[in-house]
């Protein structure tokens, strides 16, 4: 009887090691590889965020008048800002269509329809943001019904934030920069002189704001405030986009590369619309 | 009914604060769904096997609206459940333990969800990281617990509710 009990009780015990170790093979394998939602996923996630957008309207109306009232209050101070940059903005104008006629003109020249930095518009508004607080993730209101597909890069007005990771039909998430995902790496240059140096975006510290850029090669000296963009090579991400500028440069612990940390050009903390960057199409 | 009103609201509150609050926010990450669990418990008056598929299904609905994880809140919501009714056999039911669950049901989610995605290599263990997302999730869940318990207290007074005590 009592050998009895031990048996079923080492069962119990195998019984739930096997299951144990089924479930975090299962877990790991959707939490690590890119899949696609299922038609059941989509519909339910679409469903609960219609109802979930129909009763954030009201409070969204309150939110965007306080706003609305709060930045109110500075208007005269922005005004002045705004009318220096208007300066800027006619010189910069020009500079952009001699750039833009010397392209097509060397495009065609090349017989080139398509190239790194052409890209379409389309914006979102954030309905979720980071629930589940280890993901850094945010969900926003346009999906596959909208043309949006996994990879695409998003950006706010600021820089670049992320890319689109899981695609349902009326929404996307979107996987932040500022995960600690170790698959979640980006090529990026920085701005020296008239010369690029090229690296890895790698890590994301929440005080002070800064990315860290890996594998630099020692040889260059990088001052601070220097841009970081987007390369456009290897990722999905174009070419050009704001990152950052560079905080500080540190020698990795062995001399051997450079390390850089990046002050990101973006306030990852408040998000609230953000645009989905589509790649054109060759010969469109 | 009241159960039913508690994990939907709850659940909706979560979605929608997180738009109020700051993505990297020291103090104020949401775990609403997870704290209407440890309100809900009572109200199952020993129908253990009816709380926990519930506990199921609402963690499997949090993966596919607002994590893309699926299973993995679906087990860490029966895991916590679980461990709520243990906690109900030690703690008697008034605010004041309610807050006190509170806080042990946050700490043991996020223990258990942190060593979980450790484990699987989604990222590298940092103890700064894990102690982080415990402190940060204590404040706005613990006074969001203990309103949640006044209300739905009153209101089950009020329509003659049966619940644990």
């Amino acid at each position: 009887m009592y050998s009895q009990k031990k048996m079923d009780k080492k069962y119990y015990i195998l019984i739930g090691a096997i299951v144990a170790a089924v479930l975090l093979g299962l877990i790991a394998h959707i939490v690590t590889t890119d899949r696609t939602l299922t038609p059941i996923e989509k519909a339910i996630k679409d469903t609960v965020l219609l109802v979930q957008k129909v009763a954030y309207q009201p409070i969204k109306f309150v939110k965007d008048k306080v706003v609305e009232y709060q930045e109110k209050q500075d208007l005269y101070e922005k005004y002045k800002t705004l009318q220096k940059k208007v300066k800027e903005t006619d010189l910069i104008q020009a500079e952009k269509k001699e750039l833009e006629h010397q392209l097509k003109s060397m495009k065609e020249t090349l017989e080139l329809n398509n190239t790194l930095v052409e890209t379409e518009y389309l914006n979102a508004t954030v309905v979720n943001r980071n629930l589940g607080y280890w993901y850094n993730t945010i969900t926003i209101d346009k999906g596959s019904h909208n043309g949006v597909e996994k990879d695409m890069p998003v950006i706010v007005s600021d820089g670049v934030i992320g890319k689109v990771t899981k695609v349902s039909n009326f929404n996307s998430t979107v996987k932040l920069l500022t995960s600690e995902d170790v698959n979640n790496k980006i090529s990026v240059k920085i701005a020296v002189g008239d010369k690029y140096v090229y690296g890895l975006l790698s890590g994301y510290k929440r005080k002070g704001n800064t990315f860290t850029v890996e594998g630099i090669a020692d040889n260059i000296e990088i001052p601070a405030g220097s841009i970081v963009t987007t390369t456009g090579m290897g990722d999905n991400f174009p070419s050009g986009i704001m990152v950052g500028k560079v905080k500080k440069v540190k020698t990795d612990n062995f001399d051997l590369a450079k390390t850089v940390e990046v002050t990101s050009s973006v306030d990852f903390d408040d998000l609230n619309y953000v645009t989905i960057l589509k790649r054109k199409e060759a010969n469109q | 009914m009241l159960v039913a009103i508690t994990l939907i609201v709850s659940f909706c509150f979560d979605g929608i604060i997180s738009n109020f609050i700051p993505l990297h926010s020291q103090l104020l990450i949401p775990l609403l769904t997870l704290m209407s669990l440890l309100i809900v418990y009572p109200y199952f008056n020993h129908h253990e096997d009816d709380y926990l598929k519930v506990a199921g299904v609402l963690g499997l609905c949090y993966d596919i609206v607002f994590t893309d994880t699926v299973f993995l809140n679906c087990v860490l919501f029966l895991l916590v459940a679980l461990f709520i009714r243990l906690l109900n056999e030690w703690f008697s039911n008034n605010i004041f333990s309610v807050g006190l669950m509170a806080i042990l049901v946050i700490t043991f989610a996020r223990i258990l969800e942190y060593s979980i995605l450790s484990l699987v290599g989604f990222f590298a263990f940092d103890w700064m990281y894990l102690f982080q997302g415990i402190y940060s999730s204590i404040l706005l869940n613990v006074i969001y617990v203990m309103l949640l318990y006044v209300v739905t207290d009153k209101i089950s007074r009020k329509f003659h509710i049966r619940k644990i005590d």
